[in-house]
């Protein structure tokens, strides 16, 4: 039965070639346009961590004076120098961060050759096992080169195929800010989006170039900018980029916690240290702690640009109206049919097989839309991948996501049609045979 | 003949057909809601684009200095400004902010303990010649003079410095007076208003709060490397740049020139991710329009295939080709405005739903208009080819049917 309704839809589209390709095109660019639109925003709203993003939390606690005209009542998103030590210090059992950005002048240890500005990451120990950067060669630098201010260095694979054309450079020297340092380690390309762990210069773009130790970096004899700061207060260091100045929040801090137990108890941890420090004067306010992961942390700050969402439901506005005009085209399609429908109704089909033949035949003609959608798909993602947009470049499709546009094109299809197959499936033999 | 007597028929034919008219109608009203609204975004960001900045962009370039480890001495501000000044080409330079490079968003106050905060103001921060570098339109007082600019380097939050604000947060600041001679506070200068200029915008967002601006001047000596400012004779910084960069590089041989561009082209390129969005709207855009073109075509060369006797009948009984064209384009025509009208009351719901969740601006209704427009002109350019087949349709086909 389900085979002679393929055989009937087959026909059908045989016998309305012209109409049956419209509505093959509608659907195609309709899944095209929505299917496309809606893996950029699963691809900024996504998970950047997925295999740990639970398990690595943002810790926030809130230095402001007490009366701070405009403030918002959310705590600072960045530490200041001092908090930042001492969480760092607080809670040594926990793989933990502390970072900030920035850029280096850098150059080779060959005589005379060319500075260049590179992008860098101040970071600690924890970042790597942390966030689960891969490593080309070598291995991250120890605890204690953390602790004694190691010239030590990790590079990206980028940076190592320009400099050391790609070869294991482990064990090299360069010269950044005008020490020597050690590279310990070249990570391979390595980019997760958004960049959750630091969203002050925005959340999309391109990696850092360089990794060093947080605290050797600190003390490196020029300023070339301590990241992004936000300070308060009539501060007398102002203009001076002090990064230990009491009043500016810079440093970036994150702490993994594996199950719910640890969070808890690092919440209270974060609850005592507020009022520890307002004992001592440090703090005006009551308590006031944020303990986020990642995605809490991605949606706290609202990452994904509004132009995207709103794109995004655009689109799917665009395809639902696709789907309307295929309701519209199918109703021609099998109304148009109505002697050879009368004629099998007339000779004993059931109201039924009409109805379900129709069904079948929108279906189809919904997968062939996707079909047909899928490379579009695909140009549309290869068009805004060479969009100058910060977040355009690392735009991926998964086999999974192709897989449900099929599967959305064919549903949707054949749900535009049953209204039309109802249609169809009215229609009385007897009438219609009067008229052949 | 009455013109309206032509109409009949095709009342009478669409009552036939109404479920395939309602659907019609509904897409037609739905695509011109769609495609209004999105015009509107595009036609917006465009025109932020374009938005003045207060600077002459294009005569105006940004040359950003860093200085590595020991090659500060050289690197001072007064030495640089002297090179730049040698450069041919260059009328004025100096050191600081530009729109949308720099400035900060200050809370200012009214005093100087700084507790009655009355306003938040892009604060442009510059060195000597800053006023004139940047062009800046003067609409009354004066520029900063040489005599009144206080040293940054022995200046405290109480030093008073020169400043000039724009027209705009004058008027708000100073409703029923003179803003000239008053002084305002940011955390870490005490500003007096000597000048007040028209439009200076810190960013470009549509804001009107871009425009709430206070420009200041300081004399720097000594400082480590930041964005110098150069301003060319109208249309030469495609020349000046070059040479100035050169001549920055020479006289601080340690350094590193990170950023050089003119302001325009610093603008243009952070306009990038804007243009693009607007193309991936257009193509939507186009994209939409298509399908339901495709749509309206589709259902109308149905109706002509399923009227065709009718039509050899009416060919039979005298009807004109033309009379059958426009049969088929007056029937367009009603269903599209019957879309159109549904369209106007979506295309405004849909943009109260934009305004809700998305933050976009109303809607002027240019766009309702303009959004009809374009629907009667698809529909009339889908309904063509099928229209003029059925106006092919020859008067036997009645006879061949009975």
């Amino acid at each position: 039965m389900l085979s002679y309704a393929f055989t009937l839809a087959l026909r059908g589209f045989r016998r309305n070639r012209v109409l049956t390709a419209l509505m093959v095109l509608a659907v195609a660019l309709g899944i095209g346009v929505a299917m496309s639109m809606f893996t950029v925003l699963h691809n900024l709203a996504g998970n950047p961590l997925p295999q740990r993003g639970d398990e690595v939390f943002h810790p926030q606690v809130d230095p402001r004076p007490a009366d701070l005209p405009g403030a918002r009542r959310a705590p600072p998103d960045n530490l200041t120098y001092i908090d930042a030590l001492n969480l760092y210090h607080l809670d040594q059992a926990r793989q933990r961060a502390l970072m900030s950005a920035n850029w280096l002048p850098l150059r080779s240890t060959v005589a005379g050759s060319p500075l260049r500005m590179e992008t860098t990451r101040a970071t600690t120990r924890g970042f790597f096992p942390m966030f689960d950067v891969p490593f080309q060669y070598g291995a991250p630098w120890s605890e204690q080169d953390d602790t004694r201010r190691a010239q030590v260095v990790v590079i990206s694979q980028m940076l190592n195929d320009t400099l050391f054309g790609g070869a294991d450079s482990v064990g090299r020297e360069l010269i950044i800010a005008t020490k020597l340092f050690r590279i310990v380690g070249v990570i391979k390309p390595w980019n997760p989006q958004p960049h959750f762990w630091d969203l002050d210069d925005g959340a999309y773009g391109a990696a850092a170039q360089i990794y060093l130790p947080f605290f050797t970096w600190l003390h490196l004899p020029a300023d070339f900018g301590w990241g992004p700061m936000d300070c308060w207060g009539d501060n007398p260091g102002a203009g001076t980029h002090n990064p230990k100045a009491a009043q500016c929040t810079w440093a970036q801090y994150w702490v993994q916690l594996n199950t719910p137990v640890q969070v808890r108890t690092y919440r209270d941890l974060l609850l005592r240290y507020s009022q520890q420090q307002h004992a001592l004067g440090r703090f005006q306010r009551a308590p006031n702690v944020r303990l986020d992961d990642v995605m809490q942390w991605l949606n706290y700050k609202h990452v994904v640009p509004v132009i995207v969402r709103m794109q995004t439901w655009i689109a799917f506005g665009v395809f639902v109206i696709c789907l309307l005009n295929a309701v519209g085209l199918l109703l021609a399609k099998f109304l148009r049919r109505g002697g050879e429908i009368g004629v099998r109704r007339a000779l004993g089909a059931r109201k039924r097989d009409v109805f379900a033949q129709c069904v079948i035949e929108s279906a189809l003609i919904g997968l062939l839309g996707g079909v047909v959608g899928l490379p579009l798909v695909w140009l549309g993602l290869w068009l805004i991948r060479q969009q100058p947009v910060s977040y355009a470049a690392t735009v991926q499709i998964s086999p999974l996501l192709l897989l449900y546009a099929l599967l959305l094109a064919a549903v949707a299809t054949l749900l535009a049609g049953i209204w039309p197959a109802w249609r169809a499936a009215r229609i009385a033999p007897a009438l219609v045979v009067k008229s052949l | 003949m009455n013109p309206f007597a032509s109409l009949r028929p095709i009342f009478s034919a669409l009552r036939r057909h109404k479920a395939a008219v309602t659907l019609l109608v509904l897409e037609i009203a739905l695509t011109m809601a769609v495609l209004g609204n999105l015009l509107f975004i595009v036609h917006g960001s465009a025109v932020l684009q374009r938005e003045s900045t207060g600077v002459p962009a294009n005569d105006v370039a940004v040359i950003q200095s860093m200085v590595i480890g020991d090659a500060k001495h050289a690197n001072t501000v007064k030495n640089n400004l002297a090179v730049l000044r040698t450069v041919p080409g260059v009328l004025a330079s100096s050191f600081g902010a530009t729109p949308m490079l720099g400035a900060r968003w200050n809370p200012i106050y009214s005093n100087a303990s700084r507790t009655r905060m009355v306003a938040h103001a892009f604060v442009f921060s510059g060195a000597q010649d800053y006023s004139q570098t940047l062009s800046v339109h003067l609409l009354a007082g004066h520029l900063p003079a040489a005599g009144e600019i206080p040293d940054a380097t022995t200046a405290t939050p109480n030093t008073l410095v020169p400043a000039l604000i724009t027209q705009q947060l004058a008027h708000r600041l100073f409703p029923d007076r003179n803003a000239l001679g008053s002084v305002l506070y940011d955390g870490n200068h005490s500003m007096r208003i000597v000048g007040i200029v028209g439009t200076l915008r810190g960013a470009i967002t549509g804001r009107s709060s871009d425009n709430d601006s206070i420009l200041i001047e300081q004399r720097y000596d000594v400082i480590e490397g930041g964005l110098y400012l150069i301003r060319s004779r109208s249309g030469q910084m495609a020349h000046v740049l070059p040479l100035a960069m050169k001549a920055m590089q020479k006289a601080n041989p340690g350094n590193v020139v990170g950023q050089t561009s003119s302001l325009q082209a610093f603008i243009t390129h952070a306009f990038a991710g804007s243009r693009a969005i607007n193309r991936i709207l257009m193509a939507i855009t186009a994209i939409l329009l298509i399908v339901t073109a495709l749509g309206v075509s589709g259902l109308a060369s149905f109706w002509v295939q399923q009227r065709t006797r009718h039509i050899g009948t009416r060919r039979a009984l005298g009807a004109t080709r033309g009379a059958i064209l426009r049969h088929f384009q007056a029937e367009n025509l009603i269903i599209v405005s019957m879309g159109v009208a549904l369209g106007a009351a979506l295309t405004i719901g849909l943009n109260v739903l934009l305004m809700q969740h998305f933050a976009q601006p109303r809607l002027p209704l240019q766009y309702v208009a303009f959004g009809a427009l374009a629907m009667w002109l698809l529909g009339q350019l889908a309904v063509l080819g099928p229209a003029l087949r059925a106006a092919r349709v020859p008067p036997t086909t009645a006879m061949r049917a009975a």
